[in-house]
């Protein structure tokens, strides 16, 4: 296998991130301050409940949790389904299909390399940031090592359901509606604004069949070792298997969808 | 009138590029009614496992979060996309256009800005409002007045942050940044303002009052809010928006047409 072609990629998604750094920099001064929003919040609502364990949180833990749910959404983002559209759209796809890279694996790695930026760059500052203010423990290097893997498998996962939305486009040509729900949708459903430990029983007991806990929760949970051991090495199985399951589903949409394209707007 | 026979027609031009695609302007509608709901749920959850946010009842909070869907709904109607457009304008030299023409630049803009999907979040909000007026029985009082022109003053503000970025455009050239900075600040706006410490509390009344998108206008109608405590958010409401268009003039002398 020629891995040249994906490193290529890779560079490419650097230099965009590179070009893109200011940007970057913003979001590590802003989220903090949208984390003092959540701090107030449950510090007013803890002190007016008068417990200190709510839903198997202390203050602390739960603040802890706000700040790594944040830092997993540096990873956990995907623009891929605006691609499609605008491939599909604009025609470009065309273009696309002359490379010897597959369309899906092509986006995956130019935003693998814009990951790969935010881990050299970003990753110390804001686990410093987190450190300092918002609880955020310190951890063995063995749960460190998990949480990351469980963390790149999350932004596989984010970028496969992404991937899936968009390829919609296909069909619907304009596709700005589902993509705009995307994000606080999954946020809300994998239990970035809310512990999943707060949801209602029903929805505690069906989100195990579902992929949205495996972009978020899990990696959290794994981080703040509120799971036993074999529990992780079960759950991060689980997200190996969503993987391989949309990988599937993927190629299967595609090449229906394929079929319909027409190249219109070259 | 003449402003009103131009915003009419931008708004018949808006309606008819987005009812292009029919499928998609439906979904449109329904993910971001969808996305308004997700606030309140998150409220109903809070609501179910604590006693929630001191000193407003789930119903009281609902209200809050109903009408901040609705002055952002409104923002995002009226006035938030000419900020987009002025800054796609500057970085490919378009500003230029803007300009000769016979209106004022700023007032052309803000005629333009109608933005459809808006109305689906003020049509959220006010399922929201309606849900929780009808659990709090406020009945008929004289507290819907001022309720109402801080909603209005919610939108005045929100064409001042928009007017402001639209300024640094010119400016800067790039100031997406600008935009993020913004989507996290509205979280200040999301839960009451008493919750914050005394600091944070006079930045979001005084210096960036984006209190008067929710925490104002729920107070007042519930009756909680003194004559002082009433007027002097206002008034920095319109302060807020006379520094922005300022901000505004002064950065329009400053304009090199970029890109060209």
């Amino acid at each position: 296998m020629n891995i040249k072609k994906y490193t290529a990629l890779m560079r490419i998604g650097f230099k965009i991130a590179v070009a893109y750094r200011f940007h970057g920099i913003v979001s590590i001064i802003m989220t903090p301050v949208s984390l003092i929003v959540f701090y107030f919040l449950w510090q007013s609502i803890y002190s007016y409940t008068g417990e200190t364990l709510i839903r198997g949180f202390t203050f602390e833990a739960l603040i802890g949790y706000y700040a790594l749910s944040m830092i997993i959404a540096f990873f956990t983002w995907s623009h891929v389904d605006k691609d499609i559209e605008s491939d599909v759209r604009h025609g470009h796809l065309i273009f696309k299909m002359l490379q010897p890279v597959s369309h899906c694996l092509n986006s995956f790695f130019i935003e693998l390399g814009i990951h790969s930026y935010t881990i050299l760059i970003e990753t110390i500052p804001i686990f410093l940031i987190g450190y300092l203010f918002f609880y955020v423990p310190l951890v063995s290097a063995i749960t460190i090592t998990l949480f990351f893997i469980s963390l790149m498998m999350a932004a596989v996962l984010y970028y496969q359901f992404a991937y899936f939305l968009g390829l919609s486009a296909f069909w619907l040509k304009r596709i700005d509606g589902i993509r705009r729900m995307r994000s606080p949708l999954i946020a809300f459903l994998s239990g970035g604004i809310l512990p999943l430990t707060f949801f209602p029983v029903w929805y505690t007991d069906i989100h195990h069949l579902l992929p949205f806990q495996y972009m978020r929760y899990v990696p959290i949970m794994i981080y703040l070792e509120q799971v036993p051991f074999n529990n992780v090495l079960l759950l991060m199985l689980g997200q190996f298997l969503w993987i391989l399951g949309f990988a599937f589903i993927i190629k299967i949409i595609w090449n229906i969808a394929y079929k319909k394209f027409s190249g219109v707007g070259t | 009138m003449r402003y009103f026979r131009i915003f009419w027609k931008y708004v018949s031009l808006d309606l008819s590029s987005e009812f292009r695609y029919k499928l998609n302007i439906a979904m449109k509608f329904l993910s971001l009614i969808i996305m308004d709901f997700i606030g309140p749920l998150i409220a109903l959850l809070i609501y179910a496992n604590t006693l929630g946010i001191p000193g407003w009842t789930l119903y009281e909070f609902l209200l809050f979060q109903g009408t901040l869907t609705i002055v952002l709904g409104l923002g995002h109607a009226f006035a938030f996309r000419f900020a987009w457009e002025v800054m796609d304008m500057v970085r490919h030299g378009e500003l230029d256009k803007i300009m000769v023409k016979p209106l004022k630049p700023l007032t052309n803009l803000m005629l333009g800005s109608f933005n459809f999907p808006g109305v689906a979040e003020i049509t959220a909000g006010l399922v929201i409002i309606v849900i929780a007026l009808s659990n709090l029985n406020l009945g008929f009082t004289w507290n819907y007045i001022p309720y109402i022109m801080f909603i209005l003053l919610g939108v005045l503000f929100q064409l001042g942050v928009a007017t402001l970025i639209s300024a640094s455009a010119i400016l800067f050239i790039k100031s997406w940044a600008l935009f993020d900075v913004w989507f996290h600040t509205i979280n200040f706006a999301r839960y009451p303002a008493m919750i914050f410490s005394l600091g944070i509390r006079f930045i979001i009344t005084f210096i960036f009052p984006i209190a008067v998108a929710s925490f104002f206008p729920a107070a007042a109608l519930l009756g909680r809010l003194s004559l002082w405590e009433t007027t002097l958010p206002m008034l920095s409401v319109i302060v807020f928006y006379i520094v922005t268009r300022i901000f505004w003039y002064m950065a329009m002398r400053k304009y090199t047409s970029a890109g060209g």
